[in-house]
């Protein structure tokens, strides 16, 4: 009876909910699949039969990870969070993933950045559609470019033989990957609460 | 592939919902009056009445709740057929929880049908 849990769409079905649900807090969030864990066994071993098809009637009486998710971050007493446009969203995004390309412009391109990183962080932090963790680790890497590039830049340095423009190219673009990252998370978990609470 | 689980169709409009929420927990308590039920048992039995019918996955954080403001006390029994069971019990809170609203839900469904009665509120 126990390899009810590994069963392929088991697993897959559990770790969405895991994934749609990482807005809750890690105490919660582990609960809520302890009791999606345990009413899985429970319903497969009073099941006549055994085979994917009540494994699938199981799951779908349990309904969408997304609306379960939705359901547990609603018991969540402050913080609700609340939608907000895909375009306000789109900027914010777009704030956070475009300080390090923009630095590169001549002159005025280090001010751009600064100037972008501010209003991406601000826009985060005063907007409803996360929560504080989300926050943290975006901010974290919407500013990791900070050690990223002077330590990427290094590396590529000694592996090339000196800073040339080659190993600043090279770095670049590999620190851009943590914002673009933090930008994607961001935008599928506000697309996320869009679906389900608006 | 995972999303395609959805929402039990007809019951799910928005008003239903609605009106759900504040009451679901009080019938999960009223469910328990009687004796202790586990999980399973429990979501059955709510949607064994269509307008309570939700998708079963979306109570185990109402019941968690329930755990946690101590209205409700779980333990695990043993059982013939598999994974020992969690059973709910009502406890002495969620025994009062529990009569707090039996006596006032009749005052409170003839306000609603008193506004919704044509003729009743001139």
């Amino acid at each position: 009876m126990n390899n009810t849990l590994t069963h392929p769409l088991v697993r897959a079905y559990l770790s969405s909910v895991e994934e749609q649900a990482t807005a809750l807090p890690g105490a919660r969030r582990q609960e809520l699949l302890a009791d999606l864990r345990e009413h899985i066994e429970v319903a497969l071993a009073e099941s006549d039969t055994l085979d994917d098809n009540s494994v699938r009637r199981v799951l779908e009486q349990l309904g969408a990870p997304g609306e379960i998710a939705a359901a547990a971050l609603a018991e969540e007493p402050g913080n609700h969070p609340v939608p907000q446009s895909s375009r306000h969203t789109s900027v914010t995004l777009c704030l956070a993933v475009v300080p390090l390309p923009v630095a590169l412009v001549p002159v005025i391109g280090p001010f751009l950045a600064l100037a972008a990183t501010v209003a991406a962080l601000v826009r985060l932090w005063k907007s409803p559609q996360w929560v504080r963790r989300e926050k943290r680790q975006a901010t974290l890497l919407v500013l990791s470019p900070v050690v990223t590039v002077p330590a990427l830049a290094v590396v590529c340095s000694v592996v090339l033989g000196g800073l040339t423009p080659i190993a600043l190219m090279t770095a670049l673009p590999a620190a851009v990957c943590l914002p673009v990252a933090a930008a994607i998370r961001l935008g599928r978990s506000a697309a996320r609460l869009r679906r389900h609470l608006s | 592939m995972v999303d395609g689980y959805a929402s039990i169709p007809g019951v799910d409009g928005r008003v239903a919902s609605q009106l759900r929420k504040g009451v679901l927990e009080y019938c999960v308590l009223a469910l328990l009056r009687d004796g202790p039920r586990y999980g399973v048992e429990l979501l059955a039995e709510l949607a064994r009445v269509e307008v309570m019918a939700t998708s079963q996955g979306t109570i185990y954080p109402l019941l968690s709740r329930l755990r946690r403001t101590g209205l409700t006390d779980t333990h695990l029994r043993e059982s013939e057929n598999g994974p020992p069971r969690r059973y709910y019990t009502l406890t002495d809170a969620g025994q009062s929880a529990l009569e707090e609203f039996t006596a006032n839900w009749p005052s409170f469904r003839a306000a609603v049908d008193h506004f919704l009665t044509p003729g009743e509120t001139t």
